[in-house]
């Protein structure tokens, strides 16, 4: 499925933002089952890893052996992030 | 050395004046953040004026880290002080805090002093809020400050650090911080 992270806010900063946007999802826009999901960061003015963090890692832990796609991640605060993200993970 | 022309800035100097007080009031209603919330409009505001979303994210993260870690442990005053000094384009960052030392200590309890901590929390994935394991916080701030050659002077106690493009240099200051002050040139 394709989410548009856009929908959750244009600053996308803290933790507890983070996590209360993959609680969201979780409830009413993830479906039970999936296996493959792509990140569309268009039109993000701004992205943390802390906001990142807790929605990936919520992502990460609740649908084992998922492959996350990112896309539209040339804006500068994605692009750091999601490199950051993923030296880690 | 760039820290100590900052230093001299009024701003700066008056802040930096203010957090190494043993105890304080309020410094300046209009720039001190006592909830997530007020930091964030201001951060909002912020992006509107200067479209920068790296420097953004780099003040979201150093202020939201003051919530993240020490919400009910405030030594007096609660919350982030977030000034812009748009003529020096300067930011600054400080909170009255437990400091990067006593939050790291609680799961690295062998941290020897204020220097080593901050060290750790720049240059190693690590989380000061266990049993969480995703602190990276400061390891983005000093990516960010590398790959566009802002400026950082952040200093908790008496440790410091100073990121210049390339350069990341930690050391000891003769005096010591209350919890948490950074100031970014960008």
């Amino acid at each position: 499925m394709n989410v548009q992270i856009k929908k959750f806010g244009k600053l996308l900063i803290s933790r507890p933002a983070g996590k209360e946007a993959f609680a969201v999802a979780l409830a009413y826009i993830f479906p039970k089952d999936m296996k493959e999901i792509t990140l569309d960061f268009e039109g993000v003015d701004v992205l943390a890893p802390s906001w990142a963090d807790e929605f990936i890692t919520g992502i990460k832990s609740n649908y084992k052996d998922i492959k996350i796609n990112f896309i539209n991640t040339e804006n500068e605060s994605v692009k750091v992030t999601l490199d950051l993200l993923s030296s880690i993970n | 050395m760039l820290n100590e022309q900052l230093l001299k800035i009024e701003e700066v100097k008056e802040v930096l004046t203010w957090i190494v007080k043993p105890s304080v009031s309020v410094l300046n209603t209009q720039y001190q953040c006592e909830s997530r919330d007020i930091f964030q409009g201001k951060l909002d505001n912020f992006y509107s004026e200067n479209k920068n979303p790296l420097i953004t994210a780099v003040v979201g993260e150093i202020g939201n880290n003051s919530f993240d870690h020490n919400l009910g442990s405030w030594i007096d005053v609660s919350g982030v002080y977030f000034e812009v000094l748009p003529s020096h384009k300067l930011i600054i960052l400080a909170d009255r805090g437990q400091g990067i030392k006593s939050t790291l200590s609680r799961i690295i309890p062998e941290i020897k002093n204020d220097k080593q901590a901050l060290e750790i929390a720049f240059t190693k994935v690590i989380s000061g809020r266990s049993p969480e394991h995703r602190g990276n916080g400061l390891k983005f701030v000093a990516s960010a400050m590398k790959a566009n050659g802002f400026e950082l002077y952040f200093q908790s106690g008496k440790g410091c650090v100073y990121i210049l493009k390339d350069k990341i240099d930690f050391f000891e200051s003769d005096y010591s911080v209350n919890g948490c002050f950074a100031i970014i040139k960008y």
